[in-house]
């Protein structure tokens, strides 16, 4: 825990470093999900709803989703990948640390960090459009949103470090990472609530992962009430998070092994 | 007989370039088949825009087709000829190494802005055109004589348009310390203008027409080329670009001053 927190507060005090950095890096965040209430309340052309959703519920979408994915991010996999090929996992083997504690701490501080850019993002949010925000049906509902962001958290670091460890096999990682990125980007929730795709592309949503780092306690947060939806939604989410620390283990043994056959 | 010199020296940079780029084929390939992807995804976006509506702002799908089209040419010749130069000035900042610029005997903004070519752009460059006529003709749009004799002008003002503001932004490093990140935040900046500035309304509107006048680089060139040719707005994109270019080149100018090299 020690050892945690010592790499907490030197990546933390890392990214306070140059305020102008800091500033960028916020906007970078906001600014992609902040023109997409914009685009999707363009398409209601005065309807009520659309797909099921109402305006307000749209915009609260987006909103939310700009502290979900803040929260929610693990940028770990462009790390991995680096230090596995320029082979510089080797000092931090020899370390008395694991590798996994220096991601956490890596993660988490920058989580902290965004959790003032969420403050910011909910007080400017909530001055200029209170008239468009929903609140949750009801306050279990809002306890079980809370519960899958944290599992979407443990669901992405999960998913982003077996990603990362890929590169222990093939160095032309760039290609796999971007498509991976533009299916989360779809399926994940990023563009659109998936309640506005086909069916089809619905359900596939609900088997695949991706929506359940990103869209899933949004969806929890608009839903009418905890519902057999909800709940099947959760055992996914479970069942992900299992299956990834299974294949994070079994990746990261096989993995080591072939690094260490490698490096003198 | 300047001229002559620097269409000269654009020559020689063009094929040091070249030679570069062939020793390093598989990149080119990998680069080209990145951007491709994201071609596809572009489109798919916008599909899943037109799910449940035929209009988006007054805007159908092969309207706002165009418009990622036009986006698309406008956002790859900068990429191609400008990008990563504007990128790599806040490093000759940091490092010193814009005296090798200096020190040369030609225009600096000139040598500066062109020295180095992005090739994995092509693709893009193709396929954005391709991307216009069909999306004119499914659409049944009917391009004049006079719109193919005007699209190269519109298409030449918005990447004069996106080269002046992404001119200004990096030019913030002879200020601040920390702005690597800015190009980032500028590419998300442009991103958004495949979007029409029609969906937002009262001050946003306002602010990114006249102010930051991110209209010029996209949705007016495409309004001009799809409704009517209104010669009075064609004028002010016209002058609108121009203005913005000379602004851009003395705020350099004015910033470079307080450039002091690095070393001794």
């Amino acid at each position: 825990m020690k050892k945690f927190f010592a790499f907490f507060k030197t990546y933390l005090e890392d990214g306070l470093v140059y305020p102008a950095n800091f500033v960028g890096w916020l906007l970078i965040g906001i600014i992609p999900l902040a023109v997409l209430p914009f685009v999707w309340l363009a398409t209601f052309n005065g309807q009520e709803s659309l797909a099921g959703l109402t305006q307000k519920q749209m915009v609260t979408y987006f909103v939310a989703l700009m502290f979900v994915q803040r929260l929610t991010s693990a940028d770990i996999v462009f790390g991995i990948a680096q230090e596995i090929g320029e082979g510089r996992l080797s000092f931090t083997l020899l370390k008395p640390v694991s590798f996994v504690t220096k991601l956490l701490g890596l993660t988490l501080s920058a989580q902290f960090r965004n959790s003032l850019v969420v403050a910011i993002i909910v007080t400017i949010s909530f001055l200029l459009l209170p008239q468009y925000l929903v609140k949750p049906y009801s306050f279990s509902l809002l306890l079980y949103s809370l519960t899958a962001l944290i599992l979407a958290f443990i669901v992405n670091f999960l998913f982003n470090f077996c990603l990362g460890l890929i590169s222990f096999w093939t160095l032309n990682v760039r290609g796999i990472f971007i498509f991976v990125f533009l299916t989360a980007r779809f399926l994940g929730g990023l563009f659109a609530p998936i309640k506005i795709y086909p069916p089809l592309a619905q359900k596939i949503a609900f088997i695949l992962p991706f929506k359940y780092g990103m869209a899933f306690p949004l969806e929890v947060y608009l839903s009418s009430g905890v519902n057999w939806e909800v709940l099947a939604g959760f055992i996914v989410q479970v069942l992900w998070i299992a299956l990834m620390v299974i294949l994070a283990r079994f990746l990261w043994t096989r993995g080591v092994k072939r690094f260490s056959a490698y490096g003198g | 007989m300047q001229l002559r010199r620097y269409l000269k020296l654009y020559r020689a940079i063009f094929l040091n370039n070249l030679e570069r780029e062939l020793e390093f084929r598989l990149d080119f390939i990998v680069g080209n088949l990145t951007t491709l992807i994201w071609f596809v995804a572009n489109i798919l976006m916008i599909k899943i825009l037109y799910l449940h509506t035929d209009t988006v702002a007054g805007w159908t799908s092969n309207e706002l087709l165009v418009l990622l089209g036009i986006f698309l040419l406008v956002r790859n010749i900068f990429g191609f000829f400008f990008e990563n130069n504007l990128d790599n000035l806040s490093d000759y900042i940091r490092l010193g190494t814009l005296d090798f610029f200096m020190v040369k005997p030609v225009n600096l903004q000139f040598l500066f802005s062109n020295r180095y070519l992005n090739f994995s752009a092509v693709s893009q460059l193709l396929l954005a055109p391709i991307l216009i006529l069909y999306a004119a003709k499914s659409g049944s749009m009917n391009l004049s004589f006079a719109d193919l004799l005007v699209f190269p002008l519109l298409i030449f003002s918005g990447v004069s348009a996106v080269y002046s503001l992404w001119l200004i932004l990096v030019s913030l490093a002879f200020y601040f310390v920390g702005t690597e990140n800015y190009s980032l935040l500028f590419e998300i900046i442009l991103d958004t203008t495949r979007y029409p500035l029609d969906i937002y309304r009262g001050f946003l509107k306002d602010f990114l027409t006249f102010i930051f006048p991110l209209i010029l680089i996209a949705t007016l060139p495409t309004r001009l080329l799809v409704r009517v040719l209104d010669f009075r707005l064609l004028t002010l994109e016209l002058i609108g670009a121009f203005v913005l270019l000379v602004l851009s080149h003395q705020f350099f100018l004015f910033s470079l001053k307080r450039y002091s090299s690095a070393s001794s």
